[in-house]
């Protein structure tokens, strides 16, 4: 990895500056500091912004550093354009309130993960890694990480969560003999969508995905195949899908 | 710079990859400081930035990271365990990482303890907005 940094001296930089505002010096100062503008569009990106809007952004911050650096300050330019891009690109994102560098709420993000995992489960036979979770459902590995967090979260909430009668918890509910899913009001406010599902799809997602069982024992419980879970869970997701993308 | 509490201290492989495992530490961290999500961005690029020069300019095998927290401020400092003479050289503090991190944090400093490799350490308060 190169560390970049201006190809010019401080001197020739300063010189520069006193020549303002001639055009074609405010032109060379651009020029020279083009690359650092595009540096830090390219850390900014990866926020589902396009890099040509960060990058135009940034030149824009670059710019207005150039045309409003007072050098008689002591402080090297590169450090005041580098606070003024910052500012530039923060702005930016403020104004789009960040929705853009979360396109999903945690629901909707965990449910592609889900749908995706389940999917390339049964592609890859076998658990597929992070990485690949990622590059299939087209996110950030951080995001599937976070995913993972939210659904293991919400599993421990629904776990330690009182169940109603008081006297007993989910996780009880879950250990005892007639194992009844419709306990967990909580789970299903996570998504409303889930009690339009037929109680069957709704029962394979509680087992699958809140209990953490696997589809063979989920297909063993219910007795029908390993297969016909997964369609299942796949189909079923697919429908939550959907509806979250309606509202 | 003010020291704070220690709430979480890490050494990792000195290479990219977990520099990604670090960021994510500094912002489940910074998540516990309850910092807007744009906030604990600024402190996974800072720290990404960070981590990314001293792999450029120390040959190290680890780099750890030590955050201190309080209720109002993460500090967080990387280290790398190898050699820079000198440290931090001007090259470093010309560079576009330590422009990037200067330029999204409160405070940066880069530093060298006895007995510890070459160190960028920085401050990053919580701006609490109107909400």
């Amino acid at each position: 990895m190169s560390t970049g940094r201006p190809s010019r001296s401080e001197e020739e930089i300063a010189a520069l500056f006193g020549r303002l505002p001639d055009p074609a010096a405010r032109e060379e100062l651009a020029k020279e500091f083009l690359p650092l503008a595009e540096y830090f569009a390219r850390r900014f990106s990866g926020r589902g912004e396009p890099v040509d809007d960060l990058t135009q952004t940034a030149s824009l911050g670059l710019l207005n550093a150039i045309d409003r650096f007072d050098p008689e300050r002591g402080v090297p330019f590169s450090t005041y354009a580098a606070a003024t891009i910052v500012g530039e690109l923060k702005r930016h994102f403020r104004d789009r309130g960040w929705a853009l560098r979360v396109p999903r709420n945690v629901q909707e993000t965990a449910i592609l993960v889900n749908r995706t995992v389940s999917t390339m489960w049964q592609d890859l036979g076998r658990a597929p890694t992070v990485a690949e979770i990622a590059s299939a459902a087209d996110i950030g590995e951080d995001d599937v990480l976070q995913a993972l967090d939210a659904l293991q979260a919400y599993t421990t909430d629904s776990l330690d969560a009182p169940t109603g009668d008081a006297t007993s918890t989910t996780a009880e509910s879950i250990g005892s003999e007639d194992r009844s899913f419709e306990v967990s009001e909580e789970w299903l406010s996570l998504a409303p969508a889930l009690r339009d599902l037929p109680e069957r799809e709704r029962k394979i997602l509680y087992l699958r995905f809140f209990e953490g069982r696997t589809q063979t024992e989920i297909a063993d419980e219910l007795g029908i195949s390993q297969m016909h879970v997964s369609r299942l869970v796949s189909q079923s997701l697919e429908k939550l899908r959907d509806q979250a993308g309606e509202v | 710079m003010t020291d704070l509490p220690t709430a979480v201290s890490v050494e990792v492989p000195a290479t990219p990859e977990f520099v990604q495992v670090l960021r994510n530490i500094a912002a489940g961290v910074a998540a516990r400081l309850d910092m807007p999500i744009d906030q604990i961005e600024e402190v996974r690029l800072a720290v990404t930035e960070a981590a990314s020069l001293l792999l450029d300019e120390v040959d190290a095998a680890s780099l750890r990271m030590t955050i201190g927290r309080d209720a109002e401020a993460l500090d967080v400092r990387l280290s790398a365990d190898g050699h820079a003479d000198p440290w931090p050289s001007d090259r470093a503090l010309a560079s576009w990482p330590w422009l990037v991190v200067k330029g999204l944090t409160d405070e940066i400093q880069a530093e060298r303890h006895d007995g510890d490799g070459p160190s960028i350490r920085f401050t990053k308060r919580l701006e609490r907005a109107d909400r």
